[in-house]
């Protein structure tokens, strides 16, 4: 098991330099000059564009750029922006905890809204209630992200005065409703998946078991159901969390949260380049290790799994 | 935690009726009907005895020693009627919270597939020490020292390295003898074993068999034993009882079933064991299928694959009567005339 | 409950959802008629508007004023606040406060003294001399000498320091010295000096009658360099100023920046204790803020424009700005090289409406090739009106277009999409001429349009004034050696004209030439007007007299908390 791990840990090191390189690459060259976009409609003097090529490596060979980039990256350091001249390792340090409470609080809603309600769509199985839901979480599942966050911002934000309209003034409180707003959204499958397993777990002989044990309901229920139907929920709920990292750009947009979502809309826009790239460098590895994560969580719950 | 209820505290005499079934009928409501699964059907268990419950699949002998246990899942299930005593308390009808009392401490069962039977992701020494835990209120380490003391009682090997093991980490026949620790944590009276070796392999049957008989002796706790191999069954049986589509249809000592069964359908079943010894033979086997449970004909539901059938079977269902040279009963209207 | 209960109620909410989400016309459609350009908010994706500054008078407009309170303001994140580099309207809302230079504009944008108390030219115009005041200090305390002028306009034209808005010194203001320390080849501008601390010579390339009010744009801001030192890399996220505000602690990045009052400054204190810039990330969300009550002055998104008067109980400012956007032909072209054609295609513009229709009042049609606000601008070009009759006539006589096609080109991404259509609308109407659409992405587009074979059709641009006065918008885009003309016109009679500006004694002198100019444009109609900007505010009734000036800024220096 613990050689397995290593092999996983080793292999993301040609992943790193491969993604790395492509992103770099397909970045690069896209048609357009990312010096030009900072000047708007405005022409460049030649002078400051030699600047800005010579401090951003940009009249290189492009694979040169490559290394001297990647150089600079394996020591921490990510550059600077294109726009604002901000160390981008800055704009990191302020963004990135900012989307991870946001992609953490959803996560933690979702379980809390999803796991209960699955729980209760499975005990009452083909009734009003468990199809009523169904329908329920699937229109939340299909109205977009924006309508649903203009809506809460609407009614429970401006009209009823519950939470704040945006930004994140208020700590933690802040990131209460564009959490709740993301959660309810992509609760549909995490509480369908809930009702499944435990649909099916509840087949299982090892109940029976159970219950012919004399353990009582409740204990069969918990400790013996849940505790198998809910590994591959809590798996989702951990590959959720890593999707999250960079999936929160609406939400930041319309709640006024500057994550690192925000920033790569505005770098995108803006052509800013550096922070495109080493934005999405970033994403690529969270969400590498998060799966590496997720696969040793996986092990770690359900003993049978071995990995060689 | 829940203590036994001390009704139960006191050992049983010896010949003191420990289970009771009379007149049980357990049914299915089902989309496509009621399904009677269990028709009328009484037996009782001696402390010290071994009760066989025999049938092909779908005769009903699973689901009535479920019934005894409360396992039954109802809906759809419902006991139609009859009575279940266990040293004279009624489980039909019974709260959970007292049937409680009972299942895993009085009355235990293992069941055919113990790798599904257990739960794979606990230790098995953790599930053993479970009972302990949770009827006991024993601490965890008292709990784990009795768990490993009777998983070396069943004959596992390296206890307590094999009490932090898995499930899956274990093989066919030790899995077996997990479930029957787990089964006899609390020294129950009753033990019910249902098909308990039809998963394994034929050795390790017969070790599994040996075991079973060895602490009945010690132990002196009643034994039904659901199979549908007769070759395994005449070993450790005292009485048996035969079924046939949810009802039974022969009952008796062991050794005079199996010296002369009556019913046609008990005959049947013996004629076409193969054989290791004497000459070979081209295998027999009752012609037919046995009937759906939905769908039973009317009169008896042996009847259409029934060598000895007149047109009295079809018509009116046999009772159980009492054989006229030995012990026991069979349903069958020509019950003398049969050889 | 019951299950029929729990069903029931289930279904009502899915029921309530859906009439929600149908109902609700805030939320429709987030595409928006330009917005995206804001008022030249985005880094220059917009109109090119912007960057032009103002500072309006400093005294309250009469009436009672208590000094006190906090105003609290949206903007969209700006790239600098720091003098040397502030590009976009939102850094100029907040540098503005910050700094004061040697003159600043009254409401009729002439010149007024701000640091500098009197200036005067030599006969060319070619040399300015300065007076300043004795009395002006830095936040810090430091004196503001002429010296920190020199220093700040060294710090802007110095190649290292990648000011992306140096082009005010050597294009605009034309300082002797500025390009060749730009070029990096000198390394002090040589075009000024400072004989005392407080006398300022500023020396020019060119003649300039307008130099007092270009010297009021914030890039010539005075700098203290010890104070930059000190500040190190966080310096520009904290800025150390002259003017009426100061920093209270450091730019928060996408959250806010909070202005405090400097008692130090030398001229009428502004009247809010403190200033709130709150920094949003889309304009509904700010509006929407300021809707909770929590903000107090907010910028509208288009959707809202019709609501905002109501919304905001009256507290609505609707006023022009200084920016333009045209369809500018290829002069040298085929057909567009024939001025009957371009006319044609100009008179078939119907402005008004499309105005109405696409942007809902929040462009104002133009009617010449200067915005009316700015001075010296003359009146309406009958070129720039709508005339289909004239128009089917001119075109017929020249011709016509062969082939009866036409590619409009534009910048995607900055909403042009529908008003360009509706042009090509009008022109298939009533010219029966089809148009086909180039969109490109902003960077790409400006390539095309500065490679030498250019474009073959009409191309949309933008134009943002860096001084207030008409020359502005008329040397750069229209002069035969400019390097913003991507028309390739190019008149004897117009830079004759503009040449006579330059050399006027006073600005107002120098109006006649500015007439011409923009009557020659008027006949020889080398662009296709299209619109001019307009900004908006609302604000609550938390702050009164909030006045919003054509520089696209609110004076939030004047504005009162009534809290």
């Amino acid at each position: 098991m613990f050689r397995y791990f290593i092999r996983r840990v080793l292999q993301l090191i040609p992943v790193f330099f491969i993604t790395t390189l492509l992103i770099f690459l397909v970045i690069r060259l896209i048609p357009g000059d990312p010096v030009q976009a900072q000047f708007g409609e405005r022409r460049i003097p030649d002078t400051l564009r030699a600047n800005y090529e010579e401090r951003y490596h940009l009249n290189e060979p492009i694979f040169k750029q490559y290394f001297l980039y990647m150089g600079d990256v394996l020591r921490f350091d990510l550059g600077d922006s294109i726009a604002t001249q901000r160390p981008i390792n800055d704009i990191f340090r302020e963004a990135l905890p900012r989307t991870l409470r946001l992609a953490g609080l959803s996560v933690l809603f979702q379980a809390v809204l999803a796991i209960p309600l699955g729980v209760m769509m499975a005990r009452k199985k083909d009734t009003w209630f468990d199809n009523g839901f169904l329908v329920v979480t699937l229109i939340m599942l299909s109205v977009p992200p924006f309508v649903l966050g203009l809506l809460a911002q609407v009614y429970l934000g401006v009209k009823w005065d519950i939470f704040p309209v945006q930004g994140i003034n208020d700590g933690l409180w802040s990131y209460v409703l564009p959490s709740l707003v993301i959660a309810t959204s992509i609760m549909a499958v995490t509480a369908r998946l809930m009702r499944a397993t435990l649909l099916d777990v509840g087949r299982e002989d090892f109940l029976r078991t159970a219950r012919a044990k004399g353990l009582g309901e409740r204990r069969v229920f918990a400790v013996h159901g849940m505790r198998n139907a809910m590994i591959p929920v809590l798996t989702v709920l951990a590959i959720d969390l890593g999707a999250l990292l960079g999936g929160t750009i609406v939400t930041e947009s319309v709640f006024n949260i500057p994550g690192i979502g925000f920033q790569i809309t505005r770098a995108v826009i803006q052509r800013d380049n550096t922070i495109i790239t080493g934005i999405s460098i970033f994403l690529v590895m969270a969400y590498l290790v998060i799966n590496l994560i997720v696969d040793m969580l996986y092990a770690w719950l359900d003993p049978r799994i071995r990995y060689e | 935690m829940t203590m036994t209820d001390p009704q139960f505290a006191t050992a049983p005499g010896l010949d003191e009726t420990l289970l009771e079934v009379q007149n049980l009928t357990v049914e299915f409501h089902t989309e496509d009907g009621v399904v009677r699964a269990v028709s009328d059907v009484s037996w009782d268990l001696q402390a010290g005895e071994t009760l066989a419950i025999l049938g092909e699949s779908g005769s009903g002998k699973s689901v009535s020693v479920q019934a005894v246990m409360g396992l039954i899942p109802m809906p759809p299930g419902v006991i139609a009627g009859g009575s279940i005593r266990y040293r004279g308390t009624e489980l039909v009808g019974a709260r959970p919270a007292m049937l409680n009392t009972i299942r895993g401490v009085e009355i235990a069962m293992i069941f055919q597939d113990p790798l599904s039977a257990l739960n794979p992701v606990y230790k098995v020494g953790w599930q053993i020490a479970e009972s302990f835990r949770v009827h006991r209120g024993a601490s965890r380490r008292d709990a784990k020292d009795q768990a490993i003391a009777l998983m070396d009682r069943v004959g596992i090997p390296n206890p307590a390295v094999r009490a932090r093991q898995y499930p899956h980490e274990f093989s066919g026949g030790m899995r077996q003898r997990a479930m029957i620790a787990m089964a006899l944590a609390l020294d129950p009276k009753v033990l019910i074993a249902d098909e308990p070796t039809t998963a394994l392999d034929v050795t390790v049957q017969a070790q599994i068999m040996d075991l079973l008989k060895e602490i009945q002796a010690d132990t002196k706790m009643g034994l039904v034993l659901i199979t549908h191999d007769l070759g395994v069954v005449a070993s450790v049986a005292d009485r048996v009882l035969m079924m046939y589509a949810g009802r039974a249809v022969e009952t008796g000592t062991a050794d005079a079933f199996y010296a002369a069964p009556a019913h046609p359908y008990s005959q049947g079943l013996m004629q076409s064991v193969p054989r290791l010894t004497g000459p070979l033979e081209r295998l027999e086997s009752i012609p037919g299928t046995p009937p759906s449970v939905v769908n039973l004909p009317g009169g008896c539901a042996f009847s259409p694959r029934c060598p000895y059938t007149i047109d009295r079977c079809r018509d009116e269902r046999p009772h159980l009567r009492d054989l006229p040279d030995r012990d026991g009963q069979s349903a069958c209207h020509r019950t003398e005339e049969l050889p | 409950m019951s299950k029929k209960l729990a069903g029931l109620l289930a279904i009502l909410m899915a029921f309530s959802l859906i009439a929600a989400a149908c109902g609700d016309d805030d939320s429709d459609d987030a595409t928006d008629t330009g917005q995206t350009d804001g008022d030249g908010d985005g880094d220059g994706e917009g109109d090119g508007e912007g960057e032009g500054e103002g500072e309006g008078e400093g005294e309250g407009t009469g009436g009672e004023t208590t000094a006190g309170g906090s105003v609290s303001y949206g903007i969209v994140e700006p790239s600098w606040i720091d003098s040397f580099n502030t590009q976009d309207s939102e850094g100029f809302e907040v540098a503005r406060l910050l700094f004061d230079g040697l003159t600043d504009y009254s409401e009729d944008l002439s010149p007024v003294p701000a640091v500098a108390t009197e200036w005067s030219a030599n006969d060319d115009k070619t040399e300015w001399t300065f007076t300043l005041r004795d009395d002006v200090t830095f936040h810090n305390g430091n004196p503001v000498t002429a010296q920190s002028f020199i220093d700040a306009f060294n710090r802007v034209a110095n190649p290292d320091n990648l000011s992306d808005v140096s082009y005010h010194g050597y294009y605009v203001a034309q300082i002797e010295g500025w390009t060749e320390v730009d070029a990096g080849e000198a390394p002090e501008i040589t075009g000024l000096a400072a004989p005392d601390d407080t006398t300022l010579v500023i020396t020019l390339a060119a003649p300039n009658p307008i130099i007092p009010k270009i010297m009021a744009h914030p890039v010539f801001s005075p700098v203290d360099l010890s104070a930059v030192e000190a500040g190190g890399d966080g310096y520009s996220d904290a800025p150390v100023g002259n003017g009426p505000y100061m920093m209270d602690g450091t730019w928060q990045h996408d959250v806010g920046i909070d202005l405090v009052r400097y008692d130090g400054y030398y001229g009428t204190p502004g009247i809010a204790d403190e200033i709130n810039f709150q920094i949003f990330d889309s304009v509904e969300t700010m509006y929407l803020t300021a809707q909770d009550g929590a903000l107090d002055i907010s910028d509208v998104p288009p959707e809202n424009i019709t609501t905002a008067e109501d919304d905001f109980n009256g507290n609505y400012i609707d006023v022009a700005v200084g920016s333009f956007t045209y369809l500018g032909f290829p002069n040298n072209t085929p057909p567009f090289d024939n001025v009957d054609i371009r006319r044609a295609l100009s008179l078939a513009i119907d402005r008004p409406t499309i105005m109405e229709e696409i942007f809902a009042g929040t462009r104002a049609p133009a009617t010449g090739f200067v915005p009316p606000l700015a001075p010296g601008a003359i009146g309406e070009c009958a070129n720039a009106t709508y005339d289909p009759d004239l128009a089917k006539e001119l075109f017929d006589g020249a011709g016509g277009i062969e082939g009866n096609q036409v590619t409009i080109y534009f910048n995607s991404g900055g909403g042009h999409e529908d008003w360009t259509q509706a042009v090509a609308n009008g022109w298939l109407q009533i010219l029966g001429i089809e148009a086909d659409f180039v969109a490109q992405e902003f960077s790409p587009y400006l390539d095309v349009l500065q490679s030498d074979e250019g474009v073959d059709g009409p191309f949309r641009l933008g134009w943002g004034w860096d001084a207030p006065s008409a020359s502005n918008f008329l040397a750069p885009l229209y002069g035969s050696d400019s390097s913003d003309n991507y028309t390739g016109y190019a008149s004897e009679a117009f830079d004759a004209a503009i040449v006579e500006f330059n050399s006027a004694q006073t600005e107002e002198e120098g109006f006649p030439a500015l007439a011409t100019a923009q009557e020659v444009l008027c006949e020889d109609v080398p662009v296709a007007p299209i619109y001019f900007g307009r900004g908006q505010r609302v604000y609550n009734d938390s702050v009164d007299n909030v006045v919003y000036s054509v520089f696209g800024f609110t004076l939030l220096e004047q504005v009162q908390p009534t809290a």
